[in-house]
């Protein structure tokens, strides 16, 4: 760890020293030796909101699970470095880890209804975790969590704390959900796909929540989605994996206008849009590889439109692209839009 | 009402209490229970994607059962190429409806090869079935973008769009006139997404197919629908020209909801970035 104090830039996730979150080169392997994971940097500055996008095989469930050390079983992190605050929880030991779930990072889960326990009220749920972690008393510990239900905007808080989780909608299950992750007083929040399974109206208002959360609170996110859409409208910073590995990341705005990976530039093109009518873009050919089946060089290879024989033989490294980006395309300066 | 509509239906009204197959009321009392789809009008007409948008709980799934005869209605008409449509339906007027579901891992048996899944349905349709099986397999597979190799292969061995391919393979093998694609684009990826939506679009034109499109998903409506239905608690709260619906929605469900629908956010500043508009203590 570098202590050198550098001049930190907002813009630049890098450029500060001892990040909250700093990802490093992580490799996480099944037990067949597959790298479903295969070498993946992502940074977290204080405060920061950064989306991890990918579609199915990509790894980024499998990296946000690393992070909190819930790792499927069979599934191991055999490499890299994974510091939260300096402190490295790849190779901490459970004890540490342990202290930091929850108090330091805590996560919401695409399906609420899955993650509570449906036979106590929601009310007492959280208040439970502040009287085993805290050692707070009943009372206390009650009020606080109506507290908590009042931030996450539940209307009427004191009569749906006693509330069980199916008399609750869909929104309002994930809100507890929310106070339920805030009750550690986390600084950091993982949230695996936290819209997906909503309405579209009710999202935005989530979607809403979270982003005040980090504006008020400078509580700093990682939304991990496979939506473009639901990301971009609460991520400062992007990162897109394919296939186990980061393809590209960078500032939300300016990767999505200007993308330097073909992928990306995929993605985004991919995307229906409800403003208007548009030819349908020529498909992308294939499917996102399964990790155990990865291509050799460049794992985009066989999908991709400027695709060549460097491809097929040489694993890009990630390189600088622009101001506080990088990708990891061998040609990325052809793009059509790269200047 | 044109007279040209394929499907035409009037005053539907169906729910959990109505008769069907599968229904929630099999073997239970019929309950009182207030009707999920209510007085619903809609037509198709020839070569029409009409898209029918809701969120979860509006009773487009609902209608979509009572389309293709999985669900009777309590009250109303359902009417096909002019004549009424019974809920017991000939083997013809079955044919000429299909769906396409969600998921095909779960809505085509995952044990069961590709070509078996495809000789089902022409063991169900026999007049469907072409004078050389193996020869017609191939051309259907390659219909729909899938490689003839695929045939052998099982439906849980493949990746999620080549399984939406097989079961749209399975629905056009009976050669319908109107295919229900109940949120069948939903679980893709959207790399593969719009594979599945161009061949849709290329199997309308090429099969002269009409298509009922059933989803939550708005952009997806504005790229491929002719006509668009908004559902909202059971009843159709707008329909016209998609166009027409997006650029000027006249009902206020419709407005919340195009007001909520996210797209990109490449013009604007993400949400997290704009000034803070509280006050700081």
């Amino acid at each position: 760890m570098t202590t050198t104090a550098e001049a930190t830039d907002p813009r630049v996730p890098d450029s500060d020293p001892q990040p909250l979150l700093a990802v490093r080169g992580l490799v996480v392997q099944a037990a067949d030796g597959v790298r479903v994971i295969d070498g993946v940097d992502l940074t977290v500055p204080r405060g920061g909101t950064v989306g991890l996008v990918g579609e199915s095989g990509s790894g980024k469930s499998v990296t946000s699970s690393a992070i909190i050390g819930l790792l499927p079983a069979g599934l191991t992190a055999t490499d890299g470095s994974i510091r939260m605050n300096g402190t490295d929880l790849r190779t901490a030991d459970e004890r540490t880890r342990r202290a930091m779930r929850g108090k330091q990072i805590a996560m919401i889960f695409q399906d609420p209804l899955a993650a509570l326990n449906p036979r106590i009220p929601v009310g007492r749920q959280i208040a439970e975790i502040l009287r085993v972690r805290d050692g707070r008393p009943r009372a206390e510990a009650h009020s606080t969590a109506v507290e908590l239900m009042r931030r996450v905007e539940i209307p009427d808080p004191e009569r749906r704390a006693g509330d069980y989780p199916h008399q609750l909608s869909g929104g309002q299950r994930q809100r507890v959900m929310i106070a339920l992750a805030l009750a550690g007083e986390p600084a950091l929040l993982l949230c695996d796909e936290p819209t997906t399974a909503l309405d579209v109206t009710v999202q935005a208002r989530v979607l809403e929540l979270l982003a005040r959360l980090q504006r008020q609170d400078g509580l700093a996110m990682l939304l991990v989605s496979h939506d473009l859409r639901v990301v971009s409208h609460v991520a400062r910073d992007l990162v897109v994996m394919y296939s186990g590995r980061v393809a590209e990341s960078g500032p939300t705005a300016d990767l999505l206008r200007h993308p330097r990976h073909p992928y990306t530039v995929a993605l985004v093109r991919n995307i229906p849009s409800p403003r208007e009518r548009t030819p349908l873009p020529e498909p992308l050919p294939g499917t996102p590889p399964d990790p155990a089946a990865r291509p050799s060089g460049c794992a985009f290879h066989p999908r991709c439109p400027l695709a060549r024989e460097r491809c097929r033989v040489e694993v890009p490294q990630p390189r600088e692209s622009g101001t506080g980006r990088r990708s990891a395309c061998h040609f990325f300066e052809e793009l059509p839009d790269a200047s | 009402m044109p007279p040209e509509a394929l499907l035409q239906l009037d005053g539907i009204q169906a729910g959990y209490g109505s008769a069907g197959y599968g229904s929630a009321s099999y073997g239970f009392r019929r309950r009182a229970a207030q009707p999920v789809v209510r007085d619903v009008d809609l037509s198709v007409a020839p070569g029409e994607i009409r898209a029918v948008v809701g969120e979860s709980g509006s009773g487009k799934s609902t209608l979509a059962r009572v389309i293709v005869g999985l669900l009777a209605p309590d009250h109303g008409t359902v009417r096909f190429d002019g004549a009424d449509l019974p809920f017991r339906r000939s083997r013809a007027q079955r044919r000429a409806i299909q769906m396409v579901f969600q998921d095909p891992r779960s809505s085509l048996n995952p044990r069961m090869s590709v070509a078996s899944i495809i000789d089902e349905a022409w063991r169900t349709h026999p007049s469907t079935r072409p004078a050389d099986t193996a020869l017609g397999l191939t051309g259907l597979l390659d219909s729909v973008g899938l490689d003839a190799a695929v045939a052998g292969r099982r439906v849980g061995e493949l990746s999620g769009g080549q399984a939406q391919r097989v079961s749209i393979a399975r629905a056009v093998a009976v050669g319908p006139r109107l295919l229900v694609c109940d949120e069948a684009v939903s679980a893709l990826d959207v790399s593969v997404q719009t594979q599945i939506l161009a061949l849709l679009l290329r199997l309308r034109e090429d099969l002269d197919l009409s298509i009922l499109f059933i989803t939550h998903d708005l952009g997806v409506v504005r790229q491929i629908a002719d006509r668009v239905s908004v559902m909202h608690e059971g009843r159709i709260v707008e329909q016209a020209r998609t166009d027409e619906v997006f650029e000027h929605p006249r009902d206020p469900y419709t407005k919340t909801l195009l007001g909520a629908v996210l797209d990109l956010a490449v013009a604007q500043q993400p949400a997290s970035a704009r000034p803070t508009p509280e006050p700081q203590p």
